[in-house]
């Protein structure tokens, strides 16, 4: 998702709206914010998930 | 019923996921003087503080649960280690959302309140009331998760965890609503605050305007059910760990009864 903001960013470099956006230099802190959110949001559900696998493959052994 | 809706919200949270990310990066929003762009980091930061509020409230419902489940007169249909490890797990992902509801509050005051960061000597930090009762209430369920780790005893830990639970739950009430109103502070909710937008409760006389609502609803509730997915993530996994455990236990048992 976070890749998704940066293609957004991208795709409205060439418009209007876009270009006055990327002007203002506070965008970087918005950007910095969603990163900082899905990256550990994502980062967290995959050590999650690995860890489940690892556990039930585990119990399986048994 | 239930496996609908445990894929619905899923689909749900990457959908309104996806569209707080692309409406809140792209949209024309009304400029607010003293935050300029730096105003659509609300789309991300206040979320923050409502997937807190729901997944402590699991929790504590979890605690209670608990405790009502080890009462000797209640017939419980169920381990009641797996409500504690609801509990164990809800406060630890409520956790998560509060650190980073603290991350993105701190890169958000840096660009809006700088002059007020550089006057307390801290490049990200100011005693700012919402922010120090904010931390407060982190460090509070961090106590929660040493206090779980010095007990040995799996219900011992679980009885004492589930009442520092309702404490700690007791405590965001006026952390959270009573006292960022009394105090004044830099959050535009506070009374002589300068930092212009406004309140998000549609009937504040500050209230903001209804492009930010447009985005900021739908991606909080976003925010919520991708923090009841990750919820659910991490109580599979403690199930798994409790059968584990239970697996062990089972066998040591065995081998004290059957010495060879």
């Amino acid at each position: 998702m976070s890749i998704f903001s940066f293609f957004s960013i991208i795709f409205l470099q060439g418009q209007e709206n876009g270009s006055m956006l990327l002007r203002s230099e506070k965008i970087y802190a918005v950007l910095a914010v969603v990163l900082v959110v899905f990256i550990s949001l994502v980062l967290f559900m995959l050590r999650t998930q690995i860890n489940i696998q690892k556990m039930e493959k585990r119990l399986e052994d048994k | 019923m239930k496996r609908i809706w445990n894929t619905l919200y899923k689909v749900l949270a990457v959908g309104l996921l996806a569209y707080a990310i692309i409406y809140g990066l792209t949209a024309s929003i009304p400029r607010i003087a003293l935050m300029d762009q730096s105003s659509r980091i609300l789309f991300y930061h206040v979320p923050m503080w409502f997937t807190v509020i729901v997944l402590m409230t699991i929790s504590v419902v979890q605690s209670i649960r608990f405790l009502r489940m080890i009462d000797p007169d209640y017939q419980a249909a169920s381990n009641p280690l797996l409500a504690d490890a609801k509990a164990h797990e809800a406060a630890r992902v409520g956790l998560l959302f509060s650190v980073l509801g603290l991350i993105t509050g701190s890169i958000w005051g840096r660009v809006t309140w700088k002059a007020h960061m550089e006057e307390s000597l801290s490049l990200y930090w100011t005693n700012d009331p919402i922010l120090v009762c904010a931390l407060i209430s982190a460090l509070i369920y961090m106590a929660y998760f040493l206090l779980r780790a010095s007990f040995g005893e799996p219900e011992q830990r679980a009885k004492v965890a589930a009442v520092y639970n309702i404490f700690a739950f007791a405590t965001l009430i006026p952390l959270y609503f009573i006292i960022p109103r009394i105090l004044p502070g830099l959050h535009p909710t506070a009374d002589g605050s300068d930092a212009g937008g406004g309140s998000f409760v549609l009937s504040s006389s500050k209230a903001i305007d209804n492009t930010y609502r447009m985005i900021l609803y739908p991606g909080a509730l976003g925010f919520i059910f991708m923090g009841l997915w990750i919820y659910e993530l991490r109580y599979r996994l403690q199930h798994l760990q409790i059968k584990w455990e239970n697996i062990q236990a089972e066998k040591e048992y065995l081998a004290n009864q059957n010495p060879i």
